[in-house]
């Protein structure tokens, strides 16, 4: 189906799960408990370090969001077919890539909300002591990415199954994996090396953490997520499920 | 309005539609009847473009489902067998988003959202979390939902499926209500729903149309008569007559190009049929019976509502 998109639906599309996600108890759970853990990171940090320095906390906080965000993905397909809401989707005047585009965005809204949450920490720097506001942009900035990376393919794995346990397991299992093989990669040399690193999602956050913005880690995570929604997409399309 | 074309569709290796073909012409309301497991969801599956056929075509004033899915579901309204309801939504909220879903003008869905509100009989629950409503309060919603984008064809799957005999009553006179200038097309396995709400009724079974007729010719093959369809080779004036003398015959009929025969079910007529024309001189070009399935289906189609 080649049909262009209609940020209508979209938009449509998003708005009800952004409402759904706040009618459902799970996004203030899922919102408090990021903010309690990062608090918890963040306080340590600057309390062992003394320093206006965020760089620990990110790293930090990069690791609870692979824990965190495949309970916000898990269901964003699955439970539409699990219920039948997704015969509804289906048979509307949308496209494949329509349902799925309001699905990403409105995880990646919701992301984005946690993320703002967090800006506590920086302006409690900043009153505190003279943290370096460009080098924290650039960690938001990565942060995001990698979120962005993590909620695509907890998206993905989503459409690919109606049970919701099973996509967050998949979903976690896939960008933890990407988290994990960082160790393969100081196991191994050469060219099997350079690929795992390659792979590695924290190899391509680190330089954010340092304040630096590279192409090639922007591409990392830009493909990471297109590849995603292009799978989703066709996931939906192929109407392989079993109803 | 709606032409379908020899639709086939396997699931894996499953045959659930062997090759269904139909005709619906506008304002008309049509019942799919057949027992459970024939093919009624997936047909309108296929017809509402949730899924593909293997092959053939489904058509839609002029456009085919799955060459023109966008164009040709916005024309459409369609009701799963299970109402696709968001329980955590209000009522108007939900209406609201099909609303968008569908492609309804932003100025226009104030209006259509009254308009279904008030067919469904849904003024007084718009506030309502669907979740709270009774079984048939949610299939008010499901039908407000398929209402939504003024679709100039429904398709209702089992609408009254699981409700009680009063919800069961007061849907079917919603269906009727709505009808008019729409299509409409509805599932059941009930008999006597078809026979309430529908002016025709295409009999479907073993993934095949088995019977398609009129209410009242229906009422003739529930009610001990077998159908036999003679098509010859011209002279079917001739035919009429020679036929009409064997004993057990009630009636037979020219309709264009084949004699409709009615008779006695129970006997076995047909060969006594061949035998005759064939002493005349009268070619036969086809001659079946209709009943002999049909009597296996309506021995499987629920005959009676149990109330
Ligand atoms: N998703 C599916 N996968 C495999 N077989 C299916 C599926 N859906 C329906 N079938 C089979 O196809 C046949 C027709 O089913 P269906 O269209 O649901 O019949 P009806 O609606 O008339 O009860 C049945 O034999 C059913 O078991
Ligand atoms: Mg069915």
């Amino acid at each position: 189906m080649t049909a262009p998109i209609s940020f209508r639906s979209i938009y449509a599309i998003g708005k009800r799960e952004l409402r759904s996600f706040f009618i459902s108890p799970v996004a203030y759970i899922i919102i408090t408990g990021f903010i309690f853990i990062s608090s918890y990171f963040f306080t340590a940090y600057v309390s062992s370090t003394n320093q206006a320095d965020l760089s620990g906390t990110v790293n930090n906080i990069a690791i609870v969001l692979f824990l965190i965000l495949p309970f916000l993905t898990m269901k964003l397909l699955s439970e539409e077919k699990k219920s039948g809401t997704f015969e509804l989707l289906q048979t509307s005047p949308v496209t494949p890539l329509d349902i799925v585009l309001g699905k990403y965005f409105s995880a990646l809204l919701l992301y984005g909300l946690m993320l703002f949450f967090t800006a506590g920490f920086p302006i409690y720097l900043e009153i505190k002591a003279d943290p370096y506001w460009p080098v924290i942009a650039v960690q938001y900035l990565g942060l995001f990415l990698t979120g962005s990376a993590i909620i695509g393919i907890g998206l993905a794995a989503s459409a690919f199954t109606e049970n919701q346990i099973v996509s967050g397991i998949i979903g976690f299992s896939i960008s933890f994996g990407l988290l994990l093989i960082s160790w393969l990669g100081t196991q191994t040399t050469g060219l099997v090396k350079a690929v795992i690193d390659e792979l590695t999602i924290i190899n391509h956050l680190d330089p954010f953490v340092n304040g630096v913005i590279a192409v090639k880690d922007i591409i990392y995570f830009l493909l990471w997520i297109v590849f995603s929604v292009f799978l989703s997409s066709k996931a939906v399309e192929s109407q392989s499920w079993r109803s | 309005m709606v032409k379908v074309e020899n639709l086939i569709k396997n699931y894996g290796t499953v045959p659930a539609l062997k090759g269904i073909s139909f005709n619906v012409k506008q304002g008309e309301i049509i019942g799919l009847l057949g027992p459970n497991g024939a093919g009624k969801t997936t047909t309108m599956r296929i017809l509402s473009g949730f899924m593909p056929a293997s092959s053939g075509t489904a058509e839609i004033n002029g456009l085919e489902i799955h060459e023109n899915p966008l164009a040709a579901k916005k024309m459409i309204g369609y009701l799963p067998e299970n109402p696709p309801l968001y329980t955590e939504m209000r009522v108007k909220d939900y209406l609201v988003f099909t609303a968008e879903l569908k492609g309804v003008e932003r100025k226009k869905i104030p209006g259509r959202l009254d308009y279904v509100l008030e067919s469904a009989g849904l003024k007084d629950r718009r506030n309502y979390i669907i979740g709270k409503l009774s079984k048939g309060y949610r299939q008010r919603v499901g039908i407000a939902m398929a209402l939504i984008n003024d679709p100039a064809l429904m398709i209702l799957d089992e609408p009254t499926i699981g409700l009680d005999p009063n919800q069961i009553i007061e849907i079917r006179s919603l269906i009727k209500n709505l009808a008019g200038s729409r299509t409409i097309i509805l599932s059941t396995h009930i008999l006597p729903e078809v026979s309430q709400t529908c002016q025709r009724v295409i009999i479907i079974a073993q993934g095949q149309i088995a019977a398609q007729d009129t209410h009242e010719g229906l009422q003739k093959l529930a009610s001990g008569k077998t159908r036999i369809i003679l098509k010859t080779q011209g002279r079917q004036n001739d035919a009429c007559s020679l036929v009409m003398r064997i004993p057990g015959v009630n009636d037979a009929v020219i309709k264009n190009d084949y004699i409709e025969i009615t008779a006695d079910s129970g006997v076995t007529i047909t060969p006594e049929i061949a035998r005759i024309l064939v002493n005349s001189a009268i070619d036969i070009i086809e001659l079946k019976t209709e009943i002999a399935t049909l009597e296996e289906i309506f021995h499987k189609i629920t005959l009676e509502e149990k109330l």
